[in-house]
């Protein structure tokens, strides 16, 4: 049953499910008011002392615990006035506060998806270059400065091929003589854009070049070349699952507003055109 | 030597590789410069490439920053240092040019956590009628947005935060002990040892009364260590403004945890000269004894250059210096509360402080001004930013827009700082020899670091008794400096014969920026009266120039086209490499060498906006400028 494996419909169905139950426990008097009656009862009281007790330390006294319950009935009666007068509409206070709680209400069914290693492994063959680890190079290099003649370059190149000593070859740099396995951003970081393109497409041990760096012309000998690999989602399990659950929790919450949206018909100037 | 022995090594063992063509890996590995073994990397004692970084940035869960709108979080400030493409908290997609190799993110520890919970209207925070107005502030956006954040800035530096708002985001409060935890796992998640050091660190915002004494801490260590203790604040009763309480702090950490840990001041031009001290601190103590010890102990470094100002020199104080001038903020202390008078100006600049340094080490035996330079961004985005054409600003409200330079930084009855007066620097280079945080952490003890006021500059700088001319022709600079010398950050090894100490300086630009215009020494020392010098000599610079007759080279020209904010390497250098000793030297005097590089100029970051928005900029406005790079000092003390 491949299908009910699918996160999108696992959120639909356990979300389906919350909205059911929220509805079954909302208390009546949430949708059919009655104003005539409010009623405190013993657990209410209790949330109320419990409340008092973890702010203080301490449980309240009688005359305490007797303000707690005015003050709770005074709450209850002016909210539900100031409903009946429209107050709670418009305030980005109250506003804020429920698209929040309906945002915690998707994250928290978001969160509770538990995805298997199948669902992992596909996540991960989806956006492999991600995971990728660069391709590493380690390399000598000889600088010739920012426009040698050919025939320097020649000479040069003739030279190191040769294995004669170069101590003498090259200007003096600050730029290293040798990198080691080094990933091509680092590569470039030091001499310069497209610098690593250069040195990954030749011939290991080899002098070759011109090369142009960021600062001009060298010659180079290619140690090693280690190329990109993605690796095994054992090895990055927790990196991917963390990605997995990013982009899920984004996907479902767009879905379920999007669900939500379809209820309304929205209407609204066209702003797509140029911008002013 | 060292030339003489890497030939005689080469004779040997040229023959035996004759033939070995056919096993490419072998004749690779043999390496053609044969003063290396087999293996070419077995003897890397050196560093071999600067590991850039910033040591200061914030992210939504700073009080400041987070009341500014900003929404990112360390997640999302990580990547973005890593090199990764992130959408900012006012929508535009961003990215570094290049990444860096580490960062310290440095949240403000007073009333950590609280900006999220502001922004999300939690309870906690609307019940206090000072919160709720804040939150109105926030939700409504804009200026009046601005004006809530401003009014927690100044409610936080003039210490009027609502009580029951503190007790909630103070050590003790469980918001504020998860939200460390949260800063602490955020950094372990993106720390990759030898690809990306991310250290877990925090700003400890010190600013009695407006005067900016903040420091940022950074450790060596990760969770297990960093998650026994909270950080400290500076609110009381939680906290102190005064550094003692930072510095016990610091024992106790090291104490209890066995990790390690440095301070870092910056922005001494904010502090109304209360940075430096030399006599009385701001706190009422003396500079004494313990003060230099404590000091000296635990702030090796110091972030000479940030968005709020470039601190190395002040042209009040050095008069003779043509490049002092370099976007100096020098109206007033942090919230202008109290304006700047000259007098302040020596308490508050990295070359003064150093000079500063000598002076107390004659009294004291200990010097407490004996730092490293470093640069950082300071920025409130969560985003890294410190180059020209990628500037992102301060905070959130001054992100990339067509009116952002309008907004002040700062603007009362006292003074203002204009919007386009932000600097966009800088970021730290260290010379370490592995990309981790026991490397990196290690190189800021020894203060093997330097400062950039954001371009990528390479910078050698060694200190000896024997360099030569004919050490500037070695392809193996590093081997030579750190073979017949020392490295910046450090003490010159005790004299030898009669002459003057000699400096291996070696200055590369930016692979993607502009042309050196010249490299400097700077020079400060104790006289025999016991007053405080300094001098700036040139000791390399581009285009063949002539000194002039004041003993200047003079000015490399500027190519820079301020309508399409471009310029061309067409003047300046890219490389400068020189010996230079010191032809004033006294072998009795205390003193220090810096190096500053310096680049031809280049547009400033306003430019970028003019050209990408259109917009007009102020009449006096300063559209170009040359970048910099600044060395950690090499000291010089006398025999006894």
């Amino acid at each position: 049953m491949r299908v009910l494996k699918e996160p999108l419909l696992h959120f639909f169905l356990i979300g389906a499910a919350i909205f059911v139950w929220f509805h079954i426990i909302a208390p009546e008097s949430e949708n059919v008011e009655d104003i005539e009656k409010i009623t405190l009862d013993e657990d209410d009281v209790a949330l109320l002392s419990a409340r008092f007790e973890a702010q203080w330390k301490r449980p309240p006294s009688d005359a305490e615990l007797k303000a707690l319950v005015d003050a709770s009935i005074r709450e209850e009666v002016l909210v539900r006035e100031a409903r009946k007068l429209g107050l709670d509409r418009g305030d980005p206070l109250i506003r804020t506060r429920l698209s929040q709680k309906m945002d915690y209400l998707t994250e928290a069914i978001a969160t509770s998806i538990v995805p298997n290693d199948e669902d992992l492994e596909v996540f991960l063959q989806e956006n492999a270059e991600r995971y990728a680890t660069p391709v590493m190079v380690a390399f000598h290099q000889v600088f010739l400065g920012e426009k040698p003649g050919e025939a320097e370059i020649e000479n040069a190149l003739a030279t190191l091929r040769a294995k004669q000593d170069v101590s003498d070859l090259g200007g003096s740099t600050l730029l290293p003589a040798s990198m080691p396995l080094s990933a091509t951003r680092v590569i470039e970081s030091v001499f310069g854009g497209g610098f690593s393109k250069g040195i990954t497409e030749v011939e290991t041990g080899r002098w070759t070049g011109p090369i142009q760096s960021g600062y001009g012309i060298h010659l180079v000998q290619v140690v090693a070349i280690e190329p990109s690999q993605t690796p095994p989602l054992a090895e990055i399990h927790d990196a991917v699952l963390r990605d997995w659950r990013r982009e899920m929790s984004e996907a479902l919450a767009q879905a379920q507003y999007d669900t939500l949206a379809e209820n309304y018909e929205i209407v609204a100037p066209d702003l797509s055109g140029p911008a002013k | 030597m060292f030339r003489k022995s890497a030939c005689i090594i080469s004779l040997v063992l040229v023959p035996a590789v004759v033939g070995a063509d056919a096993v490419p890996s072998e004749d690779a590995a043999e390496g053609l410069f044969s003063d290396q073994p087999y293996s070419p990397y077995a003897q890397r004692t050196f560093p071999e490439r600067p590991l850039w970084g910033d040591t200061h940035l914030h992210t939504g869960l700073s009080l400041d920053a987070g009341a500014f709108g900003n929404t990112l979080l360390p997640d999302e400030a990580w990547r973005f240092a890593k090199g990764e493409q992130v959408i900012s908290s006012t929508g535009q997609p961003v990215r570094l040019s290049r990444p860096l190799d580490w960062m310290v993110l440095t949240d403000h520890t007073d009333l950590m956590g609280f900006a999220p919970d502001l922004q999300a209207g939690k309870p906690g925070v609307l019940s206090d009628p000072k919160g709720l107005e804040w939150y109105e502030g926030y939700k409504a956006g804009g200026e009046e947005a601005g004006k809530a954040a401003f009014d927690i800035i100044t409610n936080f530096s003039q210490m009027t935060l609502p009580e029951i708002l503190l007790e909630s985001y103070s050590p003790g409060a469980d918001a504020f002990a998860f939200t460390w935890e949260s800063i602490v796992l955020a950094a372990e998640r993106h720390n990759d040892p030898g690809t990306f050091t991310a250290f877990i660190g925090f700003e400890w915002t010190s600013v009695p009364k407006g005067f900016n004494l903040h420091r940022n801490v950074m450790l060596r260590d990760g969770p297990i260590r960093a998650l026994q203790m909270v950080p400290p604040v500076t609110q009381p009763p939680y906290g102190d403004t005064d550094p003692k309480a930072l510095y016990a702090w610091l024992e106790e950490y090291q104490e209890k945890t066995g990790g390690r840990a440095v301070a870092f001041a910056h922005n001494g031009n904010l502090s109304n000269g209360w940075m430096f001290p030399t006599e009385d601190t701001y706190h009422g103590g003396k500079v004494d004894e313990d003060y230099v010890a404590d000091r000296a102990k635990w702030e090796p470094h110091y972030e000479v250059t940030q968005i709020k100002g470039d601190g190395e020199a002040h042209p009040f104080l050095s008069p003779d210096d043509e490049f002092a001038d370099y976007e100096n903020w020098d109206v007033g202390n942090l919230d202008i509360t109290e304006l700047k008078t000259d007098d302040m100006l020596a308490g508050e600049y990295a070359r003064e402080a150093l000079k500063r340094g000598l002076m107390l080490e004659e009294k004291f035996g200990v010097n407490p001004y004996k730092f490293g330079m470093g640069g950082a961004t300071d920025s409130h985005t969560s985003l890294a930013t410190a180059e020209e054409d990628n500037f992102f600003g301060k905070s959130v409200s001054v992100e990339p827009s067509a009116s952002r330079i309008k907004h002040p930084f700062i603007a009362n009855d006292l003074g203002e700082i204009p919007g386009d007066l932000l600097v966009a620097s800088g970021y730290t280079a260290v010379w370490a020899t592995e990309n981790t945080r026991a490397a990196i952490f290690d190189a800021f003890k020894r203060r093997e670091t330097y400062a950039t006021t954001g371009p990528r500059i390479g910078l050698r700088f060694f200190g000896g008794w024997d360099f030569s001319e004919a050490d500037v022709e070695t392809r193996f600079l590093a081997n030579v400096g750190y073979t017949k010398g020392v490295p910046m950050g450090s003490d010159l090894r005790p004299r030898e014969g009669e002459a003057a100490p000699s400096f291996l300086i070696a200055a590369l630009r930016d692979p993607v920026g502009a042309n050196l215009d010249r490299v400097q020494v700077i020079k400060g020392w104790l006289d025999s009266e016991g007053a405080l010098q300094e001098k700036v000599y040139d000791v390399a610079w581009s285009d063949n120039r002539e000194v002039d007759q004041n003993g200047k080279v003079p000015a490399v020209g500027n190519t820079v086209d301020v309508e399409t904010a471009s310029w061309t390497n067409t003047i300046g250098t890219a490389e400068l490499v020189t010996v230079w000793s010191d032809p004033d030297f006294d072998p009795n005097a205390r003193a220090f060498y810096y190096v500053r590089a310096i680049e031809i100029p280049t547009p400033r970051w306003i430019l970028y906006d003019k050209l990408r928005y259109g917009i007009e900029l102020p009449e006096d406005a300063v559209l170009t400028h040359q970048e910099r790079a600044y060395s950690s000092p090499i000291w010089y003390t006398p025999a006894e």
